[in-house]
């Protein structure tokens, strides 16, 4: 048989917030889901021209490090930045920054860094399932992931 | 005919919603593979949360055979269950 789900994402790194709290840089950075967050944030900065930071700065020109080691600038267009922070209650994934100027800028930004994250997600998992994977970018701005199961 | 493989498409929208189409799977199959992925995505710090579940006709008429899923080749997706 086969089907079709239709379903929202969360994401939640309950299993990063004892890193965060010991402030184990290496075992942070070197985690599965950290990996894959590096890379979201990466192509995301690519897209844009931008660059991986580890802080961002504030309305007062203040610079914040980020407890995860990621944060976004892009000349121009989100110039003090935007933080990805891990919550360390609930472990979930923040932006923080400030937006002012940028808006909408500022909200594209986390969207995309959340979507890229769900799709390299969905092709590591397909991987371990020991699938074919390939990705097409649509022009609606939609990814489609296609895992091929053998044996 | 030429068997094809079991696939999944994944559709990714801005929001980060997901569509998961699942084909050329037999029996049940296809909800296994279903809890596997989301159980390897639950690792990642995602949580799927199923809002629609749309099964394809030869789950409510299989094959005599109890075999393929060759029907399922331009099915449409229905209304949600």
């Amino acid at each position: 048989m086969s089907h079709i789900e239709e379903a929202t994402t969360s994401l939640t790194f309950q299993a990063l917030v004892p890193l965060v709290q010991q402030g184990d840089a290496e075992a942070l950075a070197t985690h599965p889901c950290m990996v894959l967050l590096r890379q979201a944030v990466t192509l995301v900065a690519h897209r844009h021209g931008g660059s991986v930071t580890a802080a961002y700065t504030t309305y007062y020109g203040e610079s914040r490090q980020t407890n995860t080691g990621l944060a976004l600038q892009v000349p121009g267009k989100l110039p003090r930045g935007i933080g990805l922070l891990i919550d360390t209650q609930t472990g979930a994934l923040t932006f923080q920054g400030d937006p002012w100027g940028h808006w909408d800028f500022f909200a594209e930004v986390q969207q995309q860094i959340v979507q890229t994250y769900v799709v390299l997600a969905h092709a590591a998992a397909l991987r371990r399932m020991h699938a074919q994977v390939s990705t097409q970018t649509l022009d609606d701005h939609r990814v489609v992931i296609t895992g091929v199961l053998h044996g | 005919m030429a068997k094809h493989p079991p696939t999944l498409t994944i559709t990714v929208d801005a929001s980060g919603a997901v569509s998961t189409d699942f084909t050329h799977f037999l029996g049940q199959e296809c909800l296994a593979a279903g809890q596997q992925l989301h159980a390897l995505l639950a690792e990642y710090g995602l949580t799927i949360d199923v809002t629609a579940f749309t099964p394809k006709p030869e789950l409510l008429f299989p094959p005599p055979s109890g075999g393929t899923v060759a029907q399922e080749e331009g099915m449409q997706e229905g209304d949600h269950a």
